[in-house]
């Protein structure tokens, strides 16, 4: 009963302190970060400043979990076919 | 079962989310658009890039945790940033799954910024320049 429970028990990561630390970072300048500490607002790359969007990044919490790899590939080849046409005929 | 008997490993499958999805359209649109970049070519590095993230999901920093996720960001030729989660699995059959949320432009915030790729057009493909109408100019 025990090890049952151990193995279902969720993983409860938020519970595990974490912080953000610059050093692990060395490509990146300035790094801004959260209060908590627990991730990156905001840096400096190659000259450039970059404010992370974190809602964009966490998504919808009613979004089904995604569309897999192949599939989407196969639709992004289908844009570029269609920009590479637009393209072509000057639209 | 088998896998984990025969000592293979399995790999992590990869999706992409809506976000993500919407995100490297709009910068494959955006270097079409422009001719800053060759969209083709950046599409296929993104892909190479995505998918080698299955051999060695936790090899990137992590950008930070929410929610209880664990973001990780992959620089792909000095120029794109792809966030992803990976989310190991609890069973053996099965490598997890690596959730791909954005492809950004490393210069998105200044789009026009030295964008331009080595290689590229010397200005964006519909926006005239002086030289379109030097007629107009030397008369």
């Amino acid at each position: 009963m025990q090890s049952s429970h151990a193995v279902t028990a969720p993983i409860e990561e938020s519970a595990v302190p974490f912080r953000v630390n610059p050093a692990d970072h060395p490509d990146l300048d300035n790094i801004e970060i959260s209060p908590c500490g627990s991730y990156i607002v905001s840096f400096d790359y190659q000259g450039h400043h970059h404010v992370i969007d974190w809602d964009e990044l966490i998504g919808d919490e009613d979004e089904d979990e995604g569309m897999p790899h192949e599939e989407f590939m196969a639709e992004l080849d289908r844009h570029m076919e269609e920009l590479l046409a637009r393209r072509g005929t000057g639209r | 079962m088998i896998a984990s008997r025969s000592g293979i490993a399995r790999l992590p499958r990869v999706i992409w989310r809506r976000t993500a999805r919407r995100s490297v359209k709009a910068l494959t649109s955006f270097l079409a658009a422009s001719g800053y970049g060759d969209p083709v070519a950046r599409r296929k590095q993104i892909e190479e890039a995505v998918e080698s993230l299955r051999y060695s999901p936790l090899r990137c920093t992590v950008a930070g945790i929410k929610d209880g996720l664990t973001f990780r960001r992959l620089t792909v030729d000095d120029r794109f940033y792809v966030y992803y989660v990976f989310i190991p699995s609890r069973r053996t059959s099965s490598g997890g799954t690596l959730s791909i949320r954005a492809v950004k432009h490393a210069a998105s915030q200044n789009p026009f910024l030295e964008v331009r790729e080595p290689g590229a057009h010397e200005r964006p493909l519909d926006v005239p320049s002086t030289h379109d109408r030097r007629d107009l100019f030397i008369a």
